[in-house]
Parts: C-alpha cells; structure tokens; sequence
C-alpha cells in the first residue's frame, strides 16, 4: 500500500503546473529566508489571502516551496554575514562563520546546501519508514517523557561549552533564567517583567539571537581586521564549493545522525524546530575526534544543524498531517490549506490519504532541490561577500540585523534588546562562557518548564517513573558523565 | 588614530546613527490617545473614504494562527466590498491583550481597527488581568463573525458514554488551553457535580490537549465546535456536552446543557456570566468613531461574511458560516457583561479558580 501510494505521488508530478508553482514558492522562500528578521512563516502569512483563493493543490506547493528554501537561504546570511536568516539558522553560524572568515565561505556554503538536500532526500524514506511507527511513537510519549527529551537537549548545553562544561552549564542555566522572564506558559502569572508590556510574554527570540550572535562577532571581527584572503582567495570557484559537497559525503556518519535526531524531535509534537539544529551540533561535537575545532569552523559543525532543520521540518510535516498538531507556525498555515481540500489532518491522511501526504513529503524535496540549484548557481558569487573590507560590512550588517529586528513585530524595543543581548554576549565571549549554550537554554527553557508543569499536575510528584523517562535520563547522566569519565580513562592509559 | 580605533569608532557611530534613525522613523503605531476624543465631523462620505484610504487592522497574535487567519479571510474580500485596501498588522503579546490595547488607543478616524476573540477580550477585562488598560464598554463594535458553541469532549479512553454515567467515575483530569476553555470546563464540573474532577491549565493548544486525551494522560477538554470536532474525527475524543441554549449544526443530536440540568439561581448566575463568552471573533474599532464610519464597516462587515466565496473558503474553519451578530447587538452584550456587579464576578472567578490545580 504504501509503495502503490509513493508511485501515486511520484505520478502527481508530472505536471508543469505544479513544477511552477513549486519554483515560485521557493523564489519567495529563499529570498525571505536570506533577509533576517522577515522568515518563511512572514511570507506565507502575507500570502494567505491569496493562498485562500488558489486550490488547495496550488496553495499547498507555494507554502511547502517557501517552507523548503526559507532555511536554505537563512544559511547564507548565517555563514557569509553571522546573521541568522531565519532562527532555525542560528546553529549554522557557529562553525560557517568561522569557515568564511577562514576564507572557506564557498566550501561551507557547498555543505550548507548539500547537507540541506541531501537531508529532505533522505526524508523521504524516512517518512516511508515512519508511516507505521508515527502513531505508535507519539502516542507512547507522554507529556512527562517530551520533559525530559528536553532537558536532554538541555544536557547538551554543557557540552558545547568551548572550554568548560561548568561555564556551560551556566550559560545554559542563564538561558533558562532569561525564558522565565514574562507570564508562566502555564498560569499565566507575571515573573520579572515589571510591569513592562514589552516583557508581558518575555524577550522575543529573534533581539536574543541577533543579539548574542551578530553584534559580539561584529565588534570581534572588527578587533581582528579583515579576513585573510591573501592568495588562498576566498573564491575558487566551483571548486571550494565542491569541496564543501565531498565533505558531506565524508561524514556521513554525522550527516544520518543530525537526520535522524532532526527527525524525531520534529515527529515529537511541542518541540519546535531550533532546538534540532542544536541538538544536533551537540551531538556532532561530543561524537568528534576533534570537538576542539568546532566553533573555529570545522565543517561537521554546518552539516549537522543543516541538515537537522531540514528533516526536522519532514517530521513535523507527517506529525502535522497525522494528528493535526502543526509542528511550527508555517505548518498551521498548511493545516488551512489542507482542511480548505476538505481534508481533515488525522491517521486517514497516512492511510487513505497517504498519496496525498506523500505528495506533500515529495513536494517539500522538490522545493528543496530547486532552491539548491538556485544556491549552487550563485554560491561562488555569493561567496565573495566573505571578501568585502570590514569598514564596509559591519555597518552593512548592523543596519541589516537593526532593520530586520524593526521589521519583525515593528517595535523599537527590540533593537533595544538586541543591543542589550549584544553587551552580554560580548562579556560572555570575553569570560569564557558559551553564548549557543544559553540561547538553546532560552529556547527550551519556555516549552520544558509548560511539559514539566503538565506532567507535574496530571501525574504528581512521581511523573518521571516511566519507562521512556528512565531510560532518558539514564542518557542524560551519560551525556554529563562523558567526557569526563573520558578524560580520567585517558589520563590512566596514559599513566599506566 | 590606530587602525582598530578607527574600526571601533566607525562601528560606534553607525550604531548610535541606526538607533536615532530607528527612534525617528519608528512608527508610532497607532497613534496612543490617553482619552480619545469623538473625531471631527468627517467632510466625504464613508463609502469614499474607505475607498480612498487604506485600514489597519491590528490583530494581538502571530501571523499564522487562529485569529490572524480569520481576519486575514476578512481581507481577501475587503477590496471587492469597500473598493480600498486594508492590511494587517501583527502586535502579538498578552494573549491578544496588548493587539486589543493598541487599537482601543488608536486615533478614533475609523483607519484602525481590530480583530480579537470576544471570550478572550471579555474575560481579560472582567478578570482583571493587569495587562488590560481598555473597557469592554467603551470599544466602538463592528460586529462578530465567525462564532460557534464550544463543546465538551472526553477520552476515548474513558468507558463513559453519557454525563450520567460520567458523573459516576471521581477524581476526572480534564485539560484546558486558556481562560474560556477553563471556565467551561468548570462549568460542566459544578453543574454536574463531577467528584474530584480539577482542570490542568497550560496545554499550548486544543490538538495537544485532544493527544493527551487520547493517549489516556487526561480525561477530556473543551474547546469550539470545530476544534473538538476534529479530535473526534482523529479518533481522541467523544463529544459530550454542547456548552450552549442551543443545538449545535456539527452534533444535532448531542444534548445542551438545559437539557440535562435545571440550574438553580447562583448557577444561573454563573451561566449569564459564561454563555455571552462564546467562540466567535469581534472586529471593533477605539472608541469615538464617527458614526457614519461605524454603521458603514458594520454593513461592510455583514456583506463580507454573507458573500458565497468567503462561506466557501471558511467552511472548512466554521462549518457553517453563521451570519455577523451586528454590531449594535454586540455592544448591548458587552454592555450587559460591563453591569455585572464586581461581587458576582469574583464569585465566578473563585468557584472557577476552585477546580484549578497549579
């Protein structure tokens, strides 16, 4: 049945119609995507009174095309400019900055993209796998059991601590602080806002990003003077993009992992889409032979968020579809299309209406190979952006990163906070402590302390006595216990 | 001056440039207006004013959700009734309160308006959620679209199939998403005397609390029509109850609540507090429009709702597409929740707050 469904929807695109509409999905996607501050979500909302008079099977290509290309062109910025193009990019500047400042902005580029399509490949056949354990998997996950997957991605924290797990830690736990601040997810009581409108429902997630990531790398970029071009230019062409595509065939093994992680939580309602790639740059980090490199440009460490958020992004396509819970906003602009078919999203979309669903999967890679054509076309272009003098591009960036934040929610307030965010970030890089750690604290810390809550009041104090919560925090001591216990095995070979 | 010092003085000049052209150009949006004033008398007529100017309509949540969707659906159809333009602009915060103080302090012209849940904007004012700086009885009212019954739903899991045999099972788990759900549920705990039974807030959505509900982890939930619906159709819930006088189009044949209880007086009370705050989206403006501009969006209003291409498009949200509760109706409502004397309502709120577990 589902063989018969996938030649079905491999049959559904023999139509130009929907290759055009697909494109042009993807033009949109790819160009919001590169602004910051304006993402794919933005332009599928300032697009819903059209999408509301297209069909359904014209609405859902534009949407899934702009959802495919958003964090292929957010990639860009990320790397070429450290300035997330879209949220879900923030991981990939943490290693495809340094590349481009190392003069390798095409090879890491070459990785973003390849890593990107490769990963909504590999989605297919994952969905194909997943189409009988979707169900059975959610469903088996309680609400105590998603707390404690999050407080995995949290462990994690103290891994991409650069130096110091410690320091990490606490990074991670300032995070956590700072997502308190605003009304309780739950009760909606007032915690540190102070009375402030702004602070109702917290920071906002972009001021936090582009504050901990662009402004310090600016000023720092600044101290340190122009990239070293020198005869090893920034651009060789096709060639140091093709380089960057060779090394995700080389690490492969961090290719399927950052997939496999990506998908799952994107399976797991309530998640989110951030955290994968995080997640995944944890893992890719702690499973390196060389987890000192990361964070001065090691390549694992764009290939694992990249390709993370992608299949991140398939799993909340077949969890959106099956239970109706949108994994991200864009979905629920998806979900409208879809009941607008007459459909309604639940396990009929992955039974009688698999064909459908598979349809959708398939668009979602077609979408991401146009877009990669695109990228690729320009990359060796866009690469020479990494070579513009630095009197030049940090104003250049600032202005972007200051317009971008306005044009979110137009509120002055998040320049504001941005700058804010910016000065704390540039005294954590001055002290050691690790800037990613609590940004993925602040992005977890919102949805952990709800689930934790959930699971407090529904199952009391003895919520985390089930099996899946055991078995997770079983790898949670592991994750922490690690690298130490590493460490100590090392230092007794060595003494012995 | 060195090199870096150069850099670092270029850096800061052209971020102290950025935040003064930011501070500049940022748009007052709207306009805040500490106590607005009826706006002058207007010199063209409303249908060409609409015409020739563009409306903001200010919703308080994201793009992409529930009510963004709804008053974007209003603005396909704008330009075929007004023949001008309108656009949204997103002021997410609060809950949708901070959307509704914007527009309840924006110059009273009759170019910026709001869409936001009558439930929500209601119980926010009654409540005394700190946020709140408007008065539901002094927005100029447009009108409701969009309004359905809520509905109260139970697990699959749960072997109960009717609320007699329901009010049977003690110590019931039931799920809710906001302060409307909250009150309906404690609704159906009061009036039919659910031993035990506590409502567990926080759930981010009524899909979510339908998952939990299927997977056993909480006994039911309430929410719209339509929401509920589509739990049931995945499979998680059994609809139960409509919270509502009347019959619902989705179940015909599932009872309402007059028809299994007969409520005593403070009941009653409690009901009359509860039954105006149905689902259903309410397009106003800021208080002190011109009244010429008012009674025009309100035939605007009824003309969108009533046209066959938005009945089509929002079938799929609604089910049926109820015609919009004019405006003049609305007010009266909101007028009729505003008189209720502070001591009934903090009555309401308590025996709410009862069967609340945080």
């Amino acid at each position: 049945m589902a063989l018969d469904a996938f030649l079905q929807a491999l049959h559904n695109f023999a139509s130009l119609e929907l290759w055009l509409v697909i494109a042009a999905g993807v033009l949109v996607g790819l160009i919001f995507g590169i602004i910051p501050g304006i993402s794919g979500l933005t332009a599928a909302a300032l697009l819903l009174p059209f999408v509301f008079k297209m069909s359904a099977m014209q609405a859902l290509p534009m949407i899934i095309g702009i959802m495919s290309a958003q964090y292929i062109g957010g990639s860009i910025t990320s790397i070429l400019i450290n300035v997330p193009g879209d949220p879900g990019n923030s991981a990939t500047l943490l290693d495809g900055y340094p590349m481009s400042r190392k003069g390798e902005a095409g090879r890491a580029l070459g990785a973003a993209f390849t890593a990107s399509t490769a990963a909504k490949f590999l989605t297919v056949f994952l969905t194909l796998a997943m189409i009988p354990l979707i169900l059975p998997i959610v469903m088996t996950f309680k609400i105590a059991d998603v707390a404690f997957v999050m407080l995995l991605g949290i462990s994690f924290i103290a891994v991409l601590g650069a130096r110091s797990m410690v320091k990490g830690a606490i990074s991670g736990g300032l995070g956590l602080l700072i997502s308190f601040i605003g009304t309780h997810p739950a009760t909606g009581i007032e915690r540190f806002s102070f009375g402030s409108d702004y602070l109702y429902d917290g920071f906002p997630l972009l001021p936090v990003i582009m504050g901990m990531f662009a402004i310090p790398e600016m000023i720092q970029s600044a101290k340190e003077g122009n990239v070293k071009v020198g005869s090893q230019a920034v651009i060789k062409g096709m060639r140091d993009v093709w380089r960057g595509v060779t090394d995700v065939i080389h690490h492969w093994r961090v290719f399927i992992a950052s997939n496999v992680i990506g998908y799952l939580i994107g399976v797991l309602p309530g998640i989110g889409g951030s955290s994968a790639a995080f997640m995944a740059y944890g893992q890719a980090k702690q499973l390196s032979k060389h987890p000192d490199e990361f964070g001065k440009g090691a390549v694992e460490g764009v290939i694992a968020p990249e390709s993370s958020i992608v299949s991140e992004q398939a799993g909340a396509i077949l969890t959106t579809l099956a239970l109706g819970i949108p994994g991200n906003s864009i979905m629920v602009i998806m979900l409208a299309a879809i009941t607008g078919l007459g459909l309604v999203p639940g396990p009929e979309m992955i039974t009688r209406h698999l064909d459908l669903s598979l349809t959708l999967v398939m668009i979602f890679l077609a979408g991401g190979i146009v877009g990669a054509a695109i990228c690729f076309a320009l990359s060796p272009y866009l690469a020479k952006v990494a070579s513009i003098p630095n009197q030049i591009l940090i104003p250049l960036v600032l202005v972007i990163t200051a317009v971008g934040l306005y044009a979110a929610d137009e509120r002055i307030m998040d320049v504001l906070a941005a700058l804010f965010f910016g000065l704390l970030g540039l005294g954590m890089g001055r002290f050691g402590y690790n800037r990613p750690a609590l940004v993925l604290g602040y992005i977890l810390g919102d949805m952990f302390e709800r689930n934790l809550f959930l699971a407090l009041n529904i199952d009391g104090p003895l919520f985390f006595f089930k099996p899946i919560s055991m078995i997770l925090i079983a790898i949670i001591i592991t994750v922490f216990a690690y690298a130490p216990v590493k460490g100590l095995l090392s230092k007794r070979r060595k003494m012995s | 001056m060195t090199r870096k010092a150069k850099l670092l003085g270029i850096f800061l000049v052209t971020v102290l440039a950025m935040v003064v052209l930011l501070i500049g150009c940022a748009q007052p949006s709207p306009t805040p207006s500490p106590s607005p004033k009826p706006s002058p008398a207007p010199t063209q007529s409303a249908a060409d004013f609409y015409k020739n100017n563009t409306v903001t309509i200010v919703v308080g949540f994201s793009a992409g959700g529930g009510t963004d969707t709804a008053a974007r659906l209003l603005t396909a159809f704008w330009t075929d009734v007004t023949g001008g333009s309108v656009r949204i602009k997103n002021q997410p915060g609060g809950d949708g309160i901070l959307g509704a103080n914007a527009a309840y302090d924006a110059k009273p012209d009759g170019l910026t308006l709001g869409v936001y849940t009558i439930g929500s904007m209601a119980s926010g004012a009654l409540f005394k959620d700190p946020a709140v700086k408007y008065e539901i009885g002094k927005f100029t009212y447009l009108g409701l679209f969009g309004q359905e019954a809520e509905c109260f739903g139970i697990s699959v899991k749960q072997p109960a199939k009717t609320m007699a045999e329901l009010q049977q099972v003690k110590g019931l788990k039931f799920g809710s998403t906001g302060k409307k759900p909250e009150i309906g549920l404690a609704m159906v705990i009061r009036l039919f005397a659910l031993q035990g039974a506590y409502i567990v807030p926080g759930f981010p959505s009524t899909p979510e609390a339908g998952l939990a509900a299927g997977k056993g982890e909480i006994d039911g939930t309430a929410a719209s029509m339509s929401s509920i619906k589509a739990e049931v159709d995945k499979g998680f819930l059994k609809p139960m109850l409509t919270l509502d006088y009347k019959k619902s189009p989705w179940y015909p044949n599932q009872p309402t609540i007059l028809e299994l209880i007969k409520p005593t007086a403070d009941d009653q009370k409690l009901l009359d507090i509860y039954m105006p705050l149905i689902s259903g989206r309410l397009l106003f403006g800021p208080p002190g429009m011109p009244e010429d501009r008012v009674q025009y969006l309100r035939e605007v209003l009824v003309k969108i709702i009533a046209s066959d291409g938005l009945k089509q498009m929002a079938k799929a949200y609604w089910n049926t597409v109820q015609p919009a509760v004019p405006g003049a109706e609305v007010a009266a409502t909101m007028a009729k929740l505003k008189s209720i004397p502070e001591s009934e309502i903090a009555a309401f709120n308590k025996v709410v707050d009862s069967y609340i577990r945080r």
